[in-house]
C-alpha cells in the first residue's frame, strides 16, 4: 500500500516536472546535465540514427513518388504515341487531298484598306480602295483574319463596294454543325433559312462559310434560342462576327464562292 | 535480464528509429507501453520497472516526466482493472489494451498540448494500429505461456 502511494506521488511529481520544465531550474539543471553527459554518446547515436532513418524514409517516399510519376508519364507517352499516329494519318490524307487536281489551289489575295462605311449605320456595305485596275472582279470574297466580311458586288476603276454579312441582300451557303443552310444577312442579326424543327441547333454554335475553294471562314454565331417560325421551320438568328467599323484593312481573295 | 535487454531495444527503436519514420514523438507507436502492459499482465504489477523504462525514454527524448507519468498512470489503471477483470482471451486482452492505451495517449496528448501545439495527423492512427498489432501478436504468446504454466 505504501509503495502505491509513493508511485501515485511519483506520478504527480512526473507530470509536474514535465509541465514546469523542472530540469531547467538552476538547482536541478546540474544534475540533469550530469545525467545527460553520461547519456551523451547514446543521445548522439540516437540523433544520428533518427536523422538517417528520416533521410531513408524521405528517400523511399521520393522514390515511390518518382515511380508513380514514371508510370503516369509512360501512360501519357503511349496515349500521345496514339495521337501522333492519328495525326500522321490525317497528314497523309490531307496531302492526298491536296494532290487532287483542281481541288485546291493556293489562295491569291490582295490587301485593301476600307475607305468608307455605310452611312445608314446598318453596315450593309463598305468601300475599298482597290478596283478594276487592281484586278478586282464582282463576286470576290472579302475576309478579315478568319472572319467572312462579304462579297464584292460593284467594282469601279480604283475602288469597289463590298456587300457585307449585315446586308439584307446577302445570301450565302453556310455550314452549321455539319449541315448546310442558307444564311441571309440582316441588321442587327442575320438568320438561317429553312431550319427544320428537328434540327438541334444550340445557341453560340459557329456558322461557317461553305465553299470548296476556301477554308471555313466564320460568318457568325447562333444568337438566342431558336423559335418556332412556320409549320416546318424554326427561326434561327445569327449574329455576324465581322465588326465592320473596326476594320481598317481587309483581304480580298481573288476567287468567287 | 531479458527484460532490460528488450527494454533497451525498445528504447533505441522508439526514441530514434521510429521517430525518423513517424516525424514526431506524438505519432510514434508506444512500444514501451505495449511492453509494460504485456509484461505486467500476469502476476503483480511492477511499477518500478515501468517507471524506470519510461524515465529512460524521457531522458532520451528530452521530455522529463512525460512518459514517466503516462506509464505510471497506465500501470495504475492496469492494477485496478486486473482486480476486476480476468484476461483469458486475446480479444479481451486487445480490448483491455485499447482502453488503457487510449487513456494513456489522451493523457499524454493533453499534457503535451498544455505546453505546445502540434496538429494531430493520420500517422497517429497508424502508430496506434501498430501497437494493437504488436499487442495482439505477443499477447497470444503471453496468454499461451500462462495457460501452459
Amino acid at each position: 500500500m505504501k509503495s502505491r502511494i509513493i508511485y501515485v506521488l511519483l506520478f504527480f511529481f512526473s507530470a509536474l516536472s514535465y509541465l514546469t520544465e523542472v530540469y531547467s531550474y538552476p538547482m536541478i539543471s546540474p544534475i540533469i546535465g550530469f545525467i545527460n553527459s553520461i547519456f551523451l554518446p547514446v543521445l548522439e547515436l540516437k540523433s544520428q540514427i533518427s536523422y538517417k532513418v528520416r533521410d531513408l524514409a524521405n528517400t523511399y517516399v521520393f522514390l515511390v513518388n518518382v515511380q508513380r510519376e514514371n508510370k503516369r508519364l509512360l501512360e501519357e507517352i503511349s496515349r500521345l504515341n496514339l495521337k501522333v499516329s492519328e495525326l500522321e494519318t490525317c497528314k497523309r490524307e490531307l496531302n492526298q487531298i491536296k494532290n487532287l487536281e483542281g481541288f485546291y489551289k493556293e489562295l491569291d489575295y490582295l490587301i485593301a484598306s476600307v475607305t468608307a462605311y455605310d452611312p445608314s449605320g446598318r453596315d450593309a456595305f463598305i468601300i475599298l480602295d482597290k478596283g478594276k485596275k487592281d484586278g478586282i472582279e464582282e463576286g470576290f470574297v472579302v475576309v478579315n483574319r478568319n472572319i467572312f466580311v462579304g462579297i464584292v458586288d460593284q467594282v469601279y476603276l480604283s475602288s469597289s463596294r463590298v456587300r457585307t454579312v449585315w446586308s439584307d441582300a446577302m445570301s450565302v451557303s453556310v455550314v452549321v454543325e455539319g449541315k448546310n443552310y442558307i444564311y441571309k444577312g440582316g441588321f442587327p442579326t442575320g438568320r438561317l433559312l429553312h431550319v427544320l424543327q428537328e434540327d438541334d441547333i444550340k445557341e453560340g454554335v459557329r456558322v461557317l462559310l461553305r465553299s470548296p475553294h476556301f477554308p471555313s471562314f466564320e460568318v457568325g454565331k447562333v444568337y438566342g434560342p431558336p423559335s418556332l417560325e412556320e409549320q416546318f421551320f424554326k427561326r434561327v438568328e445569327v449574329k455576324p462576327e465581322a465588326d465592320v467599323r473596326r476594320m481598317e484593312f481587309v483581304v480580298i481573295l481573288r476567287r468567287r464562292i | 535480464m531479458s527484460f532490460y535487454l528488450v527494454l533497451f531495444l525498445i528504447l533505441v527503436l522508439q526514441s530514434s528509429v521510429l521517430v525518423g519514420i513517424f516525424k514526431s514523438y506524438l505519432f510514434v507507436p508506444d512500444l514501451l507501453l505495449c511492453f509494460v502492459f504485456l509484461s505486467n499482465l500476469k502476476g503483480q504489477v511492477n511499477y518500478g520497472r515501468g517507471f524506470l523504462g519510461a524515465l529512460l525514454l524521457d531522458l532520451l527524448q528530452g521530455s522529463l516526466g512525460w512518459h514517466a507519468s503516462g506509464k505510471l498512470l497506465a500501470l495504475m489503471i492496469l492494477d485496478v482493472a486486473k482486480k476486476v477483470f480476468y484476461v483469458k482471451l486475446i480479444s479481451t486482452l486487445v480490448m483491455f489494451y485499447v482502453v488503457i492505451a487510449t487513456i494513456e495517449h489522451a493523457y499524454r496528448y493533453l499534457l503535451f498540448r498544455t505546453k505546445y501545439y502540434y496538429p494531430l495527423d493520420f500517422y497517429a492512427l497508424i502508430g496506434f494500429l501498430i501497437e494493437l498489432f504488436i499487442v495482439y501478436f505477443f499477447g497470444k504468446k503471453v496468454l499461451k505461456g500462462s495457460d501452459e504454466a
